[in-house]
């Protein structure tokens, strides 16, 4: 019945029925001297049992009534397990259907194959995927019931239950306390500890990470949060770390960081293959606006370059010549390399473009593997995805509006 | 608009900057993702190591514009001029004046050298571009005026320039300078490098506008209280 939500931070203390936060904040945070003490996290919670399950105490003579929220949540909560059932048994009885009309075994009928039944039965023209007909099992599409929040006698578990975004600001709140705890630790420091403890390496080393999306932290906490409340937490926990004491609290704010692995090129890069007279070359294929090129490119040459069967004079402007020697350049093989390219499409800034770009693709395969980053960084292997913006109607073009005038 | 919006909404005490600062402000026409930085073009710093903490080496890198590329031609402040000499985004004639005004520095510059005889003759600058970068220098204004109404009266108030304005107003100060002139009669790449070569000596008209605005705003000092 319980769905437990995916990241463990969340079941700190919303999940403990009975927990008294206020102690253990006193215990804690509050009267302590040591910054350690907040590092230290309440006894995790345990999953509830069947809200139905709660204890009654049948010793006193008052029988502990259910609250009116509980029985609108249990009433609530049988019609769903009701409505779904119904609703797969129309699903099997629907899936054994479409499994006779397409002539295939009802009993050995999977999704794929009613996906397939669909596209074939049902084809549609609409562009997104998601106004698309579809037919899947109804826990997949209909949204689970969530677990309740309050207890038998109609309180809430969580003391922020209020704030409508209880995981949100339970983060908030810690976050501010602890550093509050860090400025008083750091005062304390300096009243009793020579200068050199605070000099030391106390700050928090965060190479190779990053904040987690927008889109994650609404995912983990499963809550409607707004960018702003996001860039108020990354406000938040930044301030933490700059802290001079950070390290203190490092585990806490790792919580919210993503490891960024480092970019590398593609691991198989093609070898060069060898032509009819022996030779070492390359194919490199690439596109820039509505231009395409195919450059093949012999790695031991004198610096011929033909393009469509022209040399570089193909092209009349300075910048578009440019564009060619620039990865040859960057790799430091001006005049070493042979380059016969075909080009379709496009104008003079798209062709260039495009056979800078299979240049490149084909010099991969010629240079060591310091030079490729180097060839990544200066931008040479990326597709460029920027293209001639439309025209909007009631505009006169893509940005600018007709006129004025005072009818 | 947005970015009015909400200055507006500062000016009156609504928000405070902090609030405007987490605020997102939406970039129109952006087509990389926040995974994307910019490409360098810079040989020296390309042929470094990557330091453990580089967002190169974490993140994906944009595609190389056209214009930045690791070629002796490329100077981002001559591309950054061209920009603003463009007109109807005939970018191509915009690249075509600077090059021939270049040209046309260096011929003068040389003509000059040979004329010149004895020691004289090593004072001549004869690189265009240093000539060039001399003028921008040379152009750019301190101060700048600012038109505040106070009581239903417009005062002009001096008020300091930032460096990227003081950059802009320098090169609009030779562009215009430039245009006042009759019009077809001489081409704009022969205009441009009797104003650069003039303006590199502290002479011609760009100074002249320059040295305006100075005894304007000097003028008007008496106003500079209204800034607050």
């Amino acid at each position: 019945m319980a769905h437990i939500p995916s990241v463990q931070f969340l079941r700190s203390f919303s999940r403990k029925p009975v927990f008294k936060y206020n102690t253990w904040l006193k215990k804690n945070c509050f009267h302590s001297s040591v910054v350690r003490a907040t590092a230290q996290m309440p006894p995790t919670g345990v999953n509830p049992k069947h809200v139905e399950k709660a204890p009654r105490t049948t010793k006193s003579a008052k029988v502990e009534k259910i609250s009116r929220a509980m029985q609108a949540y249990i009433n609530k909560a049988k019609e769903h397990d009701k409505m779904i059932q119904e609703q797969t048994a129309e699903f099997e009885i629907g899936k054994r259907h479409l499994a006779n009309i397409m002539g295939q075994d009802p009993d050995n009928f999977t999704q794929e194959d009613i996906d397939r039944a669909i596209q074939y039965l049902l084809p549609s023209s609409l562009f997104h995927v998601r106004a698309r007909p579809l037919m899947k099992h109804p826990l997949e599409i209909i949204p689970k019931r969530k677990v309740p929040q309050f207890g038998s006698d109609g309180k809430p578990h969580h003391f922020l239950f209020y704030t409508m975004k209880p995981n949100y600001y339970e983060i908030m709140y810690k976050a501010a306390w602890k550093l509050e705890e860090l400025k008083k630790a750091e005062d304390h420091l300096h009243q009793t500890a020579s200068e050199d403890v605070l000099n030391k390496e106390n700050r928090m080393d965060l190479k190779g990470s990053e904040w987690i999306s927008y889109k994650a932290l609404k995912e983990n906490l499963q809550e409607k949060i707004n960018e702003q409340d996001y860039a108020r937490l990354v406000l938040l926990l930044q301030r933490i770390v700059d802290h001079p004491l950070s390290k203190l609290e490092q585990k806490f704010i790792m919580q919210y960081r993503k490891e960024l692995k480092p970019m590398s090129i593609l691991s198989d890069i093609p070898k060069p293959k060898l032509d009819e007279e022996g030779k070492e070359y390359q194919v490199g294929e690439g596109k820039r606006k509505t231009a395409v090129a195919k450059v093949k490119l012999w790695s031991s040459g004198s610096g011929k370059i033909s393009i469509n069967g022209e040399d570089i004079s193909y092209f009349k402007d300075r910048i578009h010549r440019e564009q060619l020697l620039f990865p040859l350049q960057v790799v430091k093989k001006v005049g070493e390399v042979d380059i016969e390219a075909k080009v379709q499409g496009g104008g003079p800034t798209g062709q260039s473009g495009a056979i800078r770009l299979a240049m490149s693709q084909a010099l991969l395969s010629f240079v060591d593997k310091d030079t490729q980053d180097k060839m990544r960084i200066a931008g040479l292997l990326t597709r460029d995805p920027r293209r001639r913006e439309r025209k909007k109607t009631g505009q006169e073009g893509a940005r600018r509006k007709y006129t004025w005038r005072k009818r | 608009m947005a970015l009015t919006g909400m200055k507006n909404l500062i000016l009156r005490g609504v928000l405070c900057k902090r609030h405007a600062a987490l605020m997102v402000i939406p970039v129109r026409g952006k087509i990389y993702s926040d995974d994307y930085i910019s490409a360098s073009n810079d040989m020296e710093d390309l042929s470094k190591p990557l330091t453990e903490n580089d967002p190169r080496r974490y993140k994906k890198i944009m595609a190389a514009y056209t214009e930045h590329t690791t070629s002796v031609n490329f100077d981002p402040l001559v591309k950054y001029f061209t920009g603003v000499m463009l007109r109807k985004g005939r970018k191509h004639k915009a690249r075509d004046v600077m090059d021939k005004t270049f040209e046309n520095i260096k011929r003068i510059q040389l003509e000059k050298y040979h004329k010149t005889e004895g020691a004289e003759k090593a004072t001549i600058e004869l690189n265009p571009r240093k000539i060039f970068y001399d003028a921008i220098e040379n152009c750019k204004p301190v101060l700048k005026l600012m038109q505040i109404v106070k009581g239903g009266v417009a005062y002009q108030v001096p008020v300091p320039c930032r460096e990227k304005e003081q950059l802009l107003q320098s090169i609009k100060f030779i562009i215009t300078s430039c245009k006042d002139r009759e019009r077809n009669k001489i081409p704009m790449c022969d205009k441009l490098a009797y104003e650069l070569l003039g303006a590199a000596n502290h002479e011609g008209r760009a100074v002249r506008k320059k040295q305006e605005l100075h005894r304007a705003c000097e003028a008007n000092k008496a106003y500079a209280h209204y800034r607050w």
